[in-house]
């Protein structure tokens, strides 16, 4: 870090300085974050990102899903061919490609959500009993997290839709199972790692239960972890639910999900370039932020990682 | 290190056969009768007895395991619902264009990952390097699918530099003895084939080297900055010589521990990944054979691909960690 913590740096508020001289580790945390323009600058993407997906029925010029058999393939705006009422062109079937990116918005947020939920969830658990008991346990539930590892996630995910049948939630399920290892890994660490510290050996000295030590004690001290992998793993969850769709093994025709709607487009690439190009960059500009936010959140909690 | 070989092949084998068990239990765990499954609403009752006895589905679920994991040794994983042909013959021909397009996408990514991490190290906070940051930042967060359609957009529909699809095309015939195109026009000394081969490769390569080449070049990039501070390389200048010595000899042999490991990593990710690439592609890979299976429910492809591709990426991986030592020696089991 640049400059000593004493003089103040141009432009900086008294707000900002006492923010930044302040000893609690989260604002410090806080101030190192906005003080990242790449995290920035995630955050933003990622806010675009949660506005179109949360307003989508009032941001969408139209219904995703209404045909128009008569303005099929209009190209974007800017093109002369193009017109007002579509602002980015219109798929095979005359539908709104605004409109189903907005909506497909939707659909990656829920994706994330329940995928990072199911992960998080059933990785949490494991990771606590794994390191908190150890043992026997912890070699049975580590042993089964490295068979799950063995295998390339995408292919994984194939395999339990395969199992369970192509449509979105299976696929999010797929998901969200195969990112549990991950996170059964990360907060065993932190469970192993501060569970031999003595604010934890103090608890069970005044005569906590284990459940008490383990929500109460040690689950907010592993906290910075599990947020930026959950943050990294949201991103990834959006790339593979939209690649199994691609692959027409998750969210089915006319579901407007970005991933869908290319595996549609394919078909069009000689003749249609716009259907090809928005949904792949609204995956890519989610995904970029919020890769870029999970990176500017390990650094800004955990300054020790910094490149 | 020969006693750190034995013990990692022998940790390998609990491992291998855990994914040959969960791989087993795809067909097992559909809902319903797998069989029905495979063959439909209106299959015939005899067509369905037969499936399951084909299959052992009318034996307790540890024989048919058994059943299975020797069919695996033996290199025999049954005959296809859909086509009827040998699964082991498909895999046969089809796994050495996978490995030929993953390792054409790594050598490629290595290369150019590595060049352009140490010029952006050497060139730090340039406008050159913050370019090749912005460009790698962006490259791993490209979803493959979506990199390979603009890049099909723009190479082979717009400009018509190269194909859109396959690896051969058709017009040309070129003998397969190891079925890995490039060798095989080589050792058949077959030019145009030769060339037709790599162009076919180029856009398939580049669309799933780039997440990888990117993370490369990330991790080259501070890997040499770490190493440019050490007092060795001011000694190296210090000693009047050329700047590209000291960049490419001492410094980068130094930093060259971590992007090993990276590009070890990104090896066995590079198998997940073809799975989308040979499918945008249509590239006649065991990745792309294996998404038609699937979408046919056609099971006992599934486990055979499944099976195929995962058992390769633990290989590959145990190949890297003991490389890794190899090329470290502090690096102690």
């Amino acid at each position: 870090m640049k400059g000593g913590t004493g003089e103040r740096e141009k432009g900086e508020t008294s707000g900002a300085l006492a923010l930044r001289l302040s000893h609690s580790p989260s604002l410090q945390s806080w101030y190192r974050l906005r003080k990242n323009k790449a995290a920035l600058g995630g955050g933003t993407l990622l806010a675009l990102f949660l506005v179109s997906a949360l307003l989508a029925p009032y941001l969408a010029p139209h219904d995703p899903l209404e045909q128009d058999l008569y303005g099929r393939l209009k190209p974007p705006v800017w093109d002369l061919r193009g017109s007002r009422e579509h602002l980015l062109g219109t798929d095979d079937f005359g539908r709104d490609i605004l409109s189903r990116i907005l909506y497909g918005a939707r659909i990656s947020l829920q994706v994330g959500l329940i995928s990072v939920g199911i992960s998080l969830g059933f990785g949490g658990l494991l990771g606590i009993l794994a390191g908190y008991y150890r043992g026997v346990l912890d070699q049975v539930i580590m042993r089964g997290m490295d068979m799950l590892l063995a295998f390339p996630s995408i292919l994984l995910a194939i395999l339990i839709v395969a199992v369970l049948g192509p449509s979105l939630f299976n696929a999010m399920i797929a998901i969200g199972v195969v990112g549990i290892p991950e996170y059964a890994r990360i907060v065993r660490a932190s469970v192993l790692s501060e569970g031999s510290r003595e604010y934890v050996q103090a608890a069970r000295s005044l005569g906590a239960q284990d459940l008490r030590i383990i929500f109460h004690t040690l689950l907010p001290n592993c906290f910075a972890p599990i947020l930026v992998q959950a943050t990294l793993g949201f991103a990834t969850a959006i790339v593979e639910a939209a690649g199994l769709s691609f692959l027409g093994l998750g969210a089915q025709p006319p579901t407007p999900e970005w991933g869908a709607m290319l595996n549609q487009a394919r078909a069009l690439i000689l003749r249609a370039w716009w259907v090809i190009t928005f949904p792949g960059l609204a995956i890519f500009l989610s995904v970029l932020g919020l890769n870029l936010l999970g990176d500017g959140l390990r650094d800004a909690l955990d300054p020790r990682l910094r490149e | 290190m020969v006693q750190y070989i034995l013990h990692r092949l022998l940790t390998t084998i609990p491992t291998l056969l855990g994914i040959s068990f969960l791989v087993f239990l795809t067909m097992r765990a559909t809902p319903g009768d797998p069989a029905r499954v495979m063959l439909g609403e209106r299959a015939s009752e005899e067509a369905l007895t037969q499936l399951r006895r084909e299959l052992g589905l009318d034996r307790p679920w540890y024989i048919q395991y058994g059943r299975f994991l020797k069919g695996v040794l033996q290199g025999d994983l049954g005959r296809s619902i859909k086509t009827r042909e040998k699964i082991s013959v498909e895999l046969k021909n089809r796994f050495p264009a996978t490995v030929e397009l993953a390792v054409s996408s790594m050598v490629l990514a290595a290369t150019v990952g590595i060049l352009a991490g140490v010029i952006s190290s050497t060139r730090r906070y340039s406008l050159l390097d913050y370019s090749t940051m912005v460009g790698a930042l962006a490259g791993v967060s490209m979803p493959v699918f979506w990199l390979g359609l603009l890049l099909i957009l723009v190479f082979s529909v717009n400009l018509g530099w190269f194909p859109v699809s396959g690896r051969l095309s058709p017009q040309l015939s070129l003998r397969t003895i190891t079925h890995f195109y490039l060798l095989d026009s080589l050792l058949t000394w077959n030019l145009p084939a030769l060339k037709d081969a790599l162009w076919h490769l180029v856009l398939p390569a580049i669309a799933l080297g780039t997440i990888p080449m990117s993370i490369i070049a990330r991790m080259t990039r501070s890997s040499m900055l770490e190493v440019l501070r050490q007092e060795f390389i001011q000694t190296a200048y210090a000693k009047g010589l050329p700047e590209s010595r000291v960049v490419y000899k001492h410094a980068l042999c130094n930093a060259l521990i971590p992007i090993i490991t990276v590009i070890g990593l990104q090896l066995g990710l590079l198998l997940g990944g073809a799975i989308l690439t040979e499918t945008i592609f249509s590239w006649p890979g065991v990745g792309r054979w294996l998404v038609l299976a699937v979408q046919a429910r056609d099971f006992p492809a599934v486990q055979g691909g499944a099976m195929l591709l995962a058992t390769t990426f633990v290989l590959v991986n145990l190949l890297v960690d003991l490389l890794y030592r190899y090329v470290d020696p502090r690096i102690k089991g």
